[in-house]
């Protein structure tokens, strides 16, 4: 997929501070999947632009113990390693539309591993001890997603022993949207327990994941 | 396939940092989108303290597709167009607290607002540059169903409703947007028009009576949204003969224009018009000395992106003079 020039520039200038390898895996099927091959075209024409990124790819046609090996639910799905090769945050459906923005932050945050949060949400959220679960139910058109979706990899960047996010591209997973009773996006889901509607600043965000 | 992305190119440093609660801010601005985002650009650059209070970053601007009336882009989305006014303002050290909204305005020897974060912020100045928000239609169920098939953001939420039946209440240029693009994704649409005809751009209208899945219900108004936890039905009645029916629908995207942010209170009263718009002079000043507003808050005419720029900007302007008057 060709990204326009104008956006490959700016994403060039986010990706210039990263100093470590960041690796993207993506996961592809050839049945009911309408956009893995877009996802890798895409996920292949981001790593281009750093010298640091880097896609593998899995075809779980051909190799599926990764599917069990990653835990892999739906396709496409993109996982960005972090240094210590834990995967605590995934992307199932194509990060494109407003979700690109997330797509490229959250490779920044691995490839410097460093965040946008404020000190004192990354110190409580380092604080959590017990598994917390983020799934953020998006659409690729919905602006207010992307802050819903960055907030959650964060948490789970700064905690991922502990806190895993995932994004979920709503419309092209009717039944995880059906499952979870998606009619508005963004639909934060934690634990299982608790949803909310709409964007929310990191620290109340993280509050009612303490409270998942 | 678009590729919405923003960056920070221009300005690298970032110097916004959280408000302080104990401090007096030479003024205080309540709002992000265009308004007083220019308000707080302006503020800053004449080194006024300055705390910028919003539920959100970019206000309706966000979820305008493209812009293409604004000076010096051809064509811009509107998200990107929000970001760039964000960075430029983060340039400067900037008290921002996103997520936060204005309950209760005070003068007494400054101003004093008191918040649902449960906080006071105290300025010297004051600059209202709340916006307006979604009309909601005011019928039963509405509330309870907001959510869970009542949605006031058709481009966030249309693709949820693939093949499903949903109603489009309002007949304006948004509603006419709103119809079309579930059109594409939804088996039928139902327009329901309070008028006998549709105030959209002839246009669009035009696309509309072209499109077979849409049925156009003039003269109509919706009188209930019901279902069990989700939306399941709506209730219409036909204005000149009350009849009433029930169309059965999975969502309600309601499309009825905005109203003004001024459920505040404000002690003393803020004088506002008819609509509900805070009346403002030529200076962007207020009733009340000290507190200002521009935008779309306000009464000036025209609610357009570069003129609320312009007015959070004249605004920003006059609450500097009159500190140095002070």
């Amino acid at each position: 997929m060709q990204i326009p020039e104008d956006i490959q520039k700016q994403v060039k200038e986010v990706f210039a501070p990263i100093d470590r390898k960041v690796v993207i895996k993506v996961f592809t099927s050839q049945e009911n999947c309408d956009f893995c091959k877009d996802t890798l075209a895409l996920s292949e024409s981001v790593a281009e632009l750093s010298d640091f990124t880097e896609v593998v790819h899995y075809d779980l046609d051909k190799n599926p113990e990764m599917k069990k090996q990653y835990q892999i639910t739906h396709t496409p799905a993109i996982l960005i390693d972090l240094p210590e090769k834990t995967n605590p945050i995934r992307f199932y459906g194509i990060p494109a539309g407003y979700e690109f923005s997330a797509f490229i932050e959250t490779i920044r945050f691995v490839g410097t591993g460093k965040v946008d949060l404020p000190d004192q949400v990354i110190a409580r959220a380092k604080e959590i001890k017990a598994p917390k679960n983020v799934k953020v139910f998006v659409t690729t058109q919905c602006p207010y997603c992307s802050g819903a979706v960055l907030t959650g990899f964060q948490l789970a960047l700064v905690n991922p022993e502990f806190i895993t996010t995932e994004m979920v591209e709503a419309s092209e997973f009717p039944d995880l949207s059906n499952q979870y009773k998606v009619r508005a996006v963004p639909k934060v889901v934690m634990n299982e327990t608790t949803s909310f509607e709409g964007a929310m600043p990191p620290d109340m965000y993280l509050e009612k994941l303490i409270e998942a | 396939m678009e590729l919405f992305f923003n960056n920070k190119p221009e300005t690298k440093a970032d110097l916004k940092e959280s408000v302080n609660y104990e401090k007096i801010y030479d003024t205080a601005i309540y709002g992000a989108g265009p308004a007083g985002l220019s308000a707080a650009l302006y503020t800053l650059r004449k080194n006024m303290k300055t705390a910028l209070i919003s539920k959100d970053i970019g206000g309706q601007v966000i979820t305008t597709w493209d812009v293409e009336n604004y000076p010096g882009f051809k064509k811009i989305g509107g998200y990107d167009l929000s970001k760039k006014m964000e960075e430029q303002i983060t340039q400067f050290p900037i008290a921002l607290d996103e997520g936060v909204s204005l309950v209760k305005l005070e003068k007494k020897s400054v101003f004093e607002a008191h918040l649902d974060n449960g906080k006071v912020l105290k300025s010297k100045t004051v600059i209202l540059a709340l916006g307006k928000k979604y009309q909601e239609l005011g019928v039963k169920g509405e509330k309870k169903f907001t959510g869970k098939g009542v949605s006031y953001c058709s481009t966030c939420d249309a693709p949820l409703f693939k093949n499903k039946t949903t109603v489009v209440a309002g007949g304006g240029n948004a509603a006419a947007e709103a119809l079309l693009e579930l059109s594409k994704i939804a088996s039928k649409v139902y327009a329901v028009i309070r008028k006998e005809h549709f105030r959209a751009d002839p246009v669009l209208i035009q696309k509309i009576e072209e499109t077979k899945n849409i049925e156009i219900l003039f003269n109509h108004s919706i009188q209930e949204i019901s279902g069990n936890e989700f939306v399941e039905k709506v209730m219409i009645q036909k204005k000149d003969t009350n009849e009433v029916k029930t169309l059965e629908t999975d969502a309600v995207f309601v499309e009825i224009g905005l109203v003004p942010n001024t459920s505040f209170e404000c002690v003393p009263s803020l004088t506002i018009n008819d609509q509900k718009e805070i009346r403002v002079n030529n200076k962007g000043e207020t009733n009340i000395k000290g507190l200002f507003a521009a935008g779309d808050v306000t009464d000036i005419p025209e609610k357009q992106i570069v003129i609320a720029a312009g007015e959070g900007a004249k605004a920003a302007l006059s609450a500097f003079r009159y500190l140095q008057n002070q």
